[in-house]
């Protein structure tokens, strides 16, 4: 259950209304989870701005990748149904494409997020990646950008935050794991795979996929002393992620699976 | 070569080296054209001679027909040895006839090239005039005025209409040398008179000769329409503006091009259309031709949009020695009904933005770029949809919907192709238990499936590039919690002892194999 996880949260910020996910949110971009929303500057993700998601490992990926396809969820549950800007644009490069696959259609639809609304860009050069994000952002003709980079240097990366505050577009910016982070980010996410959910009916199978989630940097966030560190599960039907119930039987439910897959 | 040395280029044929070509200075010295070489080295010792090379000339009038775009829109070569440009309405911009023979003629002598120009209503008289007729005070142009092109051809030899050799030695032996005699021949006559000159075995070609004769000379006069290729369509807008002194600076090439997209936009506003493509001509003073295109995903004749289009392409420009005529033509016309434009200045409409984006990504990135995604008539996972290019696909956001998610979860990364990985399972049938994907061994923990999805029986090749098997999709997940997608393909029931069976699984012979097909969060 999502509010057992945050006894110390503000009361006011968001109450859990678990099954109503549209009405109370509907100006706000956020995961839909109080604890990782109540960390966010404003409640929610500034929807002007740069996010950036880091993977924690190579290995890590695909979990980022469909994260971000999550997170653009969130940001189309957002906007008015009859906004006019309903499109994504996922620039990606030809190296992702091979090494971790092409999108597919159908496996979008699964998380939630329809086909329709994504517009792929494959570029070839970094140059061309920054440029067709800059253009992207600057036309306000967009939901949310998404773009997978190597790494953003001081300069692209101040001028692409720039695009996102002209165009009133948000960026999703997601870098290797092992290059410095872009530094005009306003808020900066590290993920890793997690075993997912038990599921409901078999216990070999695997269940709704889990994300574990830091937050490193949150500019305007209240200050705090620890790192938020969280492991998410992203409801499909909801649209909304939740805290992974259960977080310390994780392990003991895992053990299990696994003797019985083994046995 | 200059002008002034005796000059000759020569084709090698069965008998021997034969003269092709021959510059004024030999011709005038009694070098004949078709004459063995050493004859004319008889005649003129002093004849410089190089191989002729008919590609070369042939490419060399292909420019020189796409250099001819600025006079008309309409322009191709003419036989092996000449180019034409339709001048329908253009000549008043030259002040006249005459001014734009001249024009042409100093500017081709500006790149080396003497003309011959012929300018008449028909284009077979053109053609004739061009070739045979001595211009009058030596200008290198003749022109026939309107609805005088049999006063025109009347003088030349019959060889100007066209015809081929045999055609014309057999009117010279009937003692027909100037198109004019042709005129008054009853024409029934003239072709029992080729049918009488000829050996009976002949008799049919000589028909076909009388015929196309009487053709060209029909076509000639008018009296037969004659329809003519030109190597681009012509467009139905366009826009041309010429500048007195060249332009040589990219301002003064955008400059151009703002009142060139002005104009045209005016035009296509009238007609109620819009243009899918636009194609930027320009013609430097040297006689060369730069030119760029750009396609939209609309329709489109909003200046502002297409001028930033075609902007983008002006950057790797050279403006060589000075552009002075610039075309702008507007192509794949499509009806654009008049609209409101916004009052604001950023664009309302959801769908002009989005267009107008993605003509601007295709624009700088490529065509292949730009991708949106269709659902296809298919079941097997990757052929159940394609990424159509976002220029071919309607419009994103009133593109075809994909099937809404199914209960078995797809995966939302694909990998295309399939990649093969070894698996190791408890029982030949059963789940994998360690799987070994891009040389990383993997140990499986929790898994799901299998969930079979025949293989379409009308197709012939599967994902191992042979005949396709049944494929049973398992979702695993191993140890560190990453989640795959794999499947066998295949089936294990053809064993060696039993009865081959017809069946669609399993290929041959060939054990099942095992593939990575995508990955899950």
């Amino acid at each position: 259950m999502p509010s057992e996880g945050s006894p110390s949260l503000p009361p006011a910020t968001s109450a859990p209304t678990p099954r109503s996910s549209a009405l109370p949110e509907t100006r706000h971009w956020t995961l839909g989870e109080a604890t990782i929303d109540a960390r966010l500057p404003g409640g929610g993700l500034d929807p002007a701005a740069t996010i950036e998601i880091k993977p924690a490992t190579h290995a890590d990926w695909a979990s980022v990748l469909a994260f971000a396809a999550c997170l653009a969820v969130r940001r189309l549950g957002s906007l008015a149904p009859a906004a006019s800007a309903s499109q994504v644009l996922w620039c990606t490069t030809r190296a992702v494409t091979s090494e971790h696959g092409r999108l597919n259609g159908a496996g979008l639809a699964t998380l939630g997020l329809p086909p329709e609304t994504i517009l792929l860009v494959e570029t070839a050069r970094r140059n061309e990646a920054l440029w067709t994000l800059e253009e992207a952002l600057r036309s306000g003709a967009l939901a949310l950008a998404v773009g997978i980079l190597d790494a953003v240097d001081l300069t692209p990366s101040r001028r692409l935050g720039l695009s996102a505050a002209a165009g009133r577009t948000p960026l999703l910016l997601m870098t290797r794991p092992d290059t410095p982070p872009a530094l005009s980010s306003a808020v900066r996410m590290r993920l890793s795979r997690r075993p997912s959910a038990p599921h409901p009916f078999d216990a070999r199978a695997p269940g709704i996929p889990r994300f574990g989630l830091t937050l490193e940097r949150c500019r305007g966030a209240p200050v705090s002393d620890e790192t938020v560190s969280l492991d998410l599960e992203w409801c499909h039907v909801t649209h909304r992620f939740s805290l992974a119930a259960g977080l310390v039987d994780r392990t003991h439910a895992t053990g299990d699976a696994r003797q019985r897959a083994g046995g | 070569m200059p002008e002034a040395e005796p000059f000759a280029l020569v084709d090698r044929n069965r008998n021997g080296l034969r003269i092709a070509a021959a510059n004024g200075k030999a011709l005038s010295a009694g070098v004949a054209l078709g004459t063995p070489l050493p004859d004319a080295r008889a005649a003129m010792p002093a004849l410089a001679v190089r191989a002729s090379e008919p590609e070369r000339d042939g490419t060399a009038l292909q420019k020189l027909a796409l250099w001819l775009g600025r006079y008309g829109p309409s322009t191709n070569i003419d036989a092996t040895d000449g180019a034409w440009v339709d001048v329908t309405g253009v000549a008043h911009l030259f002040g006249g006839e005459a001014g734009l023979c001249r024009d042409l003629t100093e500017r081709l002598g500006r790149a080396g090239i003497t003309a011959r120009i012929g300018l008449a209503g028909t284009f077979g008289t053109a053609h004739a005039l061009a070739r045979f007729a001595g211009s009058p005070s030596g200008s290198g142009w003749t022109i026939a005025p309107p609805s005088t092109e049999r006063e025109a051809l009347a003088g030349l030899p019959v060889a100007a209409l066209r015809l081929d050799r045999e055609a014309v030695q057999l009117l010279v032996r009937l003692g027909l040398k100037r198109c004019g005699q042709l005129y008054g021949l009853p024409r029934s006559a003239l072709a029992a008179r080729f049918r009488e000159a000829t050996r009976a075995s002949d008799r049919k070609a000589a028909e076909i000769r009388a015929a196309t004769l009487l053709l060209r000379l029909d076509q000639a006069l008018g009296t037969v329409a004659e329809p003519r290729r030109p190597m681009r369509a012509p467009p139905e807008a366009s826009a041309r503006l010429a500048f007195p002194d060249p332009l040589l600076t990219a301002e003064g090439v955008t400059a151009a091009l703002e009142r060139l997209v002005a104009l045209l936009a005016a035009q296509l506003s009238d007609m109620s259309l819009g243009a899918r493509s636009f194609r930027l001509a320009l013609y430097r003073v040297d006689g060369t031709v730069a030119g760029t295109s750009v396609g939209t995903s609309t329709a489109c004749r909003d200046p502002a949009h297409a001028l930033r289009l075609m902007r983008e392409r002006l950057a790797g420009l050279d403006a060589g020695f000075g552009i002075d005529v610039a075309t702008l033509e507007a192509e794949r016309l499509e009806r654009l009904e008049a609209c409101q434009s916004s009052l604001s200045t950023g664009t309302n409409d959801a769908s002009i933005a989005i267009g107008t984006l993605v003509d601007r990504l295709v624009g700088r990135l490529g065509r292949g770029q730009v991708a949106v995604c269709e659902p296809a008539e298919s079941h097997i996972p990757e052929r159940s949809e394609v990424w159509r290019l976002a220029m071919e696909a309607p419009l994103p956001g009133v593109s075809a919907r994909v099937p809404p998610p199914t209960h078995p979860p797809r995966p939302p990364l694909l990998l295309v192709p399939p990649e093969p990985i070894t698996v190791i399972a408890e029982v030949p049938e059963g789940a994998p238990q360690h799987v070994v994907w891009r040389r990383v061994a993997r140990r499986i923990v929790r898994m799901e499936g299998p969930e079979r999805i025949a293989p379409e029986w009308w197709r012939h090749v599967g994902a191992s590039g042979m005949q396709p098997g049944t494929r049973d999709y398992y979702r695993l997940e191993d140890t560190t919690g990453a989640r795959y997608w794999v499947f066998r393909e295949g089936l294990y029931e053809d064993r060696p002892d039993d009865q081959p069976e017809e069946d669609d699984g399993g290929g041959d012979d060939t054990p099942p194999r095992w593939f990575m097909h995508g990955l899950f969060p």
